[in-house]
């Protein structure tokens, strides 16, 4: 597969290729006429770093934390993409996009605080607002294309997983989609569910969006929640599991899927199994690899 | 000059339509489900429609040698007619529910068939 950077790519050269893909220009190159096609970029080519600077930073709980940064030249993205970070110590590793492009030029990250984890803490420890990261991409396949307006969309996200995912629902809303979008989001407490707010909001305030908060272990974190803490149910249990016994996919159904790799490979499974077309189904597993020593 | 059978049973087309429900069948269907557990779905999802290409008489860079290999570690692993029958049932039932004409589902057949030996390592 390759990527235009100039030309026109034959309709022929992308046949079977998900949306996302083409969005992106790529192709293949077995079945695209060459005088067409003035400037290629190899994908899967070693990308370069680029500068950013950190403008601001909070914390959503005590071990998840939102992340500004201002790439110091203009960035074409899409929310759901990820970039990956290199600190000063040269340690690499990737985070989603949880923003949508605006003129403002920033991106949003969130943070989960890995125990013992190396870059996760000094993100959250060391990297002060006002500093400089070098970054890699945006890369990425897992975005949203308006050309599915009407579909119905179901993301499902453990943790950090949330933070492409909410910048997929953004992007959707602002896109004008049409379509259903249910959301699942699972934490092992309460306190895992940092957007509970945010996606409490959306869902009161867009008729076709559904949040569905569910959390795994820490029962007693949400036994005491009055109404007004919560006028969204959470339910206790496994989020891909809940969503697994009661989503009715249709063969337009879009789904994403982001966040733990056992949990993501997993459901990607079931719900093809369930009905949803391979070619429908945009994932991001967090895999837990050195980028120093293994390429992903 | 008509039409290769690729041509006819829809081509590049049939072969993304035929994919998913071939694939779930399989997937599905314990008596080889194992033989397709690789967790990675993209590698198996090319994979699969390296066969249906090839199946469908589309191109494709297969020789017999080449099918004996890919296949050698499945026969050491157990694969023998049985499985070969369900794999090739599987693929008649995915045509008719595309709805291929008979005659065609015919001639796709002959061609999965005309790989057994190689397939089953014979
Ligand atoms: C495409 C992609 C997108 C990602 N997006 C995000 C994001 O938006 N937000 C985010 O917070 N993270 C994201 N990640 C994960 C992130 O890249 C890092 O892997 C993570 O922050 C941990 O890095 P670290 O250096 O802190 O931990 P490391 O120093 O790499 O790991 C510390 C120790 O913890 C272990 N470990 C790490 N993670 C786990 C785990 N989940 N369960 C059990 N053991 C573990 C390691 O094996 C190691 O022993 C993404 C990953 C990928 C591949
Ligand atoms: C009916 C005739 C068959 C044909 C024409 C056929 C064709 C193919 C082709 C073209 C490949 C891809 C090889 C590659 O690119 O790596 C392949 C791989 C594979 N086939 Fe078959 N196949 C047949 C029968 C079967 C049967 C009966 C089974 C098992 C029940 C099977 C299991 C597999 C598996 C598991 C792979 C992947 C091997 C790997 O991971 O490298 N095939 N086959």
């Amino acid at each position: 597969m390759l990527k235009s950077t100039q030309g026109e790519i034959d309709k022929e050269a992308q046949k079977g290729l998900k949306s996302t893909a083409i969005e992106q220009a790529f192709f293949l190159a077995c079945q695209q006429k060459a005088e067409t096609i003035q400037a290629v970029e190899l994908i899967d080519q070693e990308l370069i770093f680029s500068h950013a600077r950190l403008v601001d930073k909070k914390l959503f709980s005590d071990n998840i934390c939102q992340l500004i940064i201002e790439p110091v030249s203009p960035l074409y993205y899409h929310a759901g993409q990820f970039i990956n970070l290199k600190n000063a110590q040269g340690i690499v590793r990737s985070y989603s996009i949880a923003s949508i492009p605006s003129k403002q030029q920033f991106i949003e990250l969130h943070v989960y605080k890995q125990a013992n984890g190396v870059m996760s803490n000094w993100l959250f420890k060391e990297f002060t607002i006002g500093d400089k990261i070098d970054f890699q991409g945006p890369i990425g396949e897992c975005f949203y294309t308006s050309e599915n307006k009407n579909n119905p969309m179901i993301l499902i996200g453990t943790g950090t997983g949330a933070a492409p995912l909410i910048g997929i629902v953004r992007d959707a809303i602002k896109s004008g989609h049409q379509g259903s979008i249910l959301f699942y989001h699972g934490a092992r407490n309460f306190s895992g569910l940092y957007l509970h707010d945010i996606l409490s909001k959306l869902d009161k305030e867009h008729s076709n969006f559904t949040y569905r908060p569910s959390i795994s272990r820490d029962e007693d974190s949400i036994s005491n929640l009055t109404e007004n803490d919560s006028p969204i149910k959470i339910e206790f249990g496994r989020c891909n599991e809940i969503a697994i016994k009661e989503i009715q996919p249709t063969s337009e159904t879009t789904l994403y899927l982001c966040g733990n790799p056992d949990m993501v490979n997993k459901t990607r499974k079931k719900a093809f199994l369930a009905g949803i077309a391979s070619k429908n189904i945009y994932i991001d597993a967090f895999e837990y690899k050195d980028l120093r020593k293994n390429d992903r | 000059m008509s039409d290769s059978l690729f041509e006819r049973v829809g081509g590049e087309g049939a072969v993304n339509a035929a994919v998913d429900i071939f694939y779930r069948k399989v997937l599905t269907d314990d008596s080889i489900s194992q033989f397709f557990e690789e967790t990675d779905m993209d590698d198996q999802i090319a994979k699969q429609k390296s066969f249906l290409t090839m199946a469908f008489g589309g191109p494709n860079e297969y020789s017999g040698t080449d099918m004996r290999k890919a296949h050698a570690p499945l026969v050491e692993k157990g694969l023998n007619e049985a499985h070969f029958g369900a794999v090739a049932g599987h693929l008649q039932a995915t045509l008719a529910e595309l709805g291929v004409p008979e005659e065609l589902i015919g001639e796709v057949m002959v061609i999965a068939g005309s790989t057994h030996d190689d397939v089953l390592g014979l």
